[in-house]
């Protein structure tokens, strides 16, 4: 539920139809600039209850990445 | 006269967000200048703690969730029943939101716009009441944002929010000035406290270093805003209302 809502947010930010939100949609500087990394970082927050730095979210290349970041991170925080 | 022009004892003073930041640092400061401080927050925890931190006695603190507007008219009238009328407060608790409107939802924007304009306009109407303000000159002082002045990537809301606040200040200023109550607006820059560290540790190196940048003075301390409410709550301002009080280490130059 929480993954279904965060992906709805991120169809958004990277202005895409959720549709072509796949593992392997590219991130670039027109998509994946600091505006959007502000905007995932919120969104992030907001369904996971996590914070994530953008230095982090900035090393993503992909949705894939991103979602493993977040994963990793939600396995970190629970650790605490 | 003029050395002890900031002199605030014997007056009551109300302090909202008083447990953390710059409501704390004005409450703490207020009470060396020898005001009774009346302390309010909904963190009753910290606010404790502050309310033994401070000089003096006489204080007192009320544990209250500000965002919740429609009892803000019975909580004055209970600290004034309690406490007395009181001759100035400060509106310091609000909370910062940062949105960029890819994923703004209409659900964010109620408890934004409550804390910060919401809790403004009550509290200015309960401090009208009778018995709720000593008579002569009062002054209400709210906080504000350089964010109501300038734009900055995904504020939209509170920078909306404080430029409500500011222009609120205006017209309360022209209403209430037969009461002799004088009321001002401070536009902080960015300000070292947990809110701040809140917001800048998700931000890269370069980003929070182009931000310390633009404050040509540095990022400010609670001190330095509460020395601006100080001067708005004591008779040193009292030819001074309806302004929005710009205190940012020069943000606002560009």
């Amino acid at each position: 539920m929480a993954l279904d809502s965060f992906k709805e947010d991120l169809s958004n930010i990277l202005e895409i139809n959720i549709d072509d939100l796949h593992d392997d949609f590219e991130f670039d500087s027109d998509n994946w600039n600091s505006l959007s990394i502000v905007a995932t970082i919120v969104a992030i927050d907001e369904h996971f209850a996590i914070q994530i730095e953008g230095d982090k979210l900035n090393s993503c290349h992909n949705v894939l990445d991103l979602l493993q970041l977040i994963s990793y991170s939600i396995r970190m925080h629970d650790k605490l | 006269m003029m050395d002890n022009y900031l002199n605030l004892s014997n007056k009551t003073i109300a302090v909202t967000g008083a447990s953390s930041g710059i409501g704390k640092a004005a409450a703490q400061m207020l009470s060396r200048f020898g005001s009774k401080v009346v302390l309010i927050s909904r963190n009753s925890q910290r606010l404790k703690a502050v309310w033994k931190s401070l000089a003096g006695n006489g204080h007192s603190y009320y544990d209250y969730d500000l965002s919740k507007c429609d009892g803000i008219i019975e909580l004055v009238k209970m600290i004034t029943d309690e406490q007395g009328p009181l001759d100035g407060l400060f509106h310091a608790a609000g909370v910062s939101f940062m949105s960029p409107l890819s994923i703004l939802k209409e659900k964010h924007l109620d408890p934004v716009i409550d804390i910060n304009l919401g809790a403004t306009l009550m509290l200015a109407k309960a401090f009208c009441l009778k018995g709720v303000r000593r008579q002569g000159d009062t002054s209400l002082v709210f906080m504000s944002s350089v964010a109501g002045l300038r734009g900055q990537q995904g504020l939209s809301v509170y920078s909306a929010c404080k430029a409500a606040v500011d222009g609120a200040v205006r017209s309360l200023a022209v209403e209430l000035a037969p009461r002799q109550i004088r009321v001002n607006s401070i536009a902080a820059g960015a300000v070292e406290t947990e809110m701040h560290e809140r917001i800048i540790k998700n931000l890269s190196e370069e980003a929070v270093e182009n931000y310390r940048e633009k404050h040509l003075l540095g990022f400010g301390s609670p001190e330095d805003v509460a020395n601006a409410a100080i001067f708005l709550l004591s008779v040193a301002s009292k030819w001074v209302t309806g302004t929005t009080l710009v205190v940012d280490g020069g943000y606002c130059c560009f």
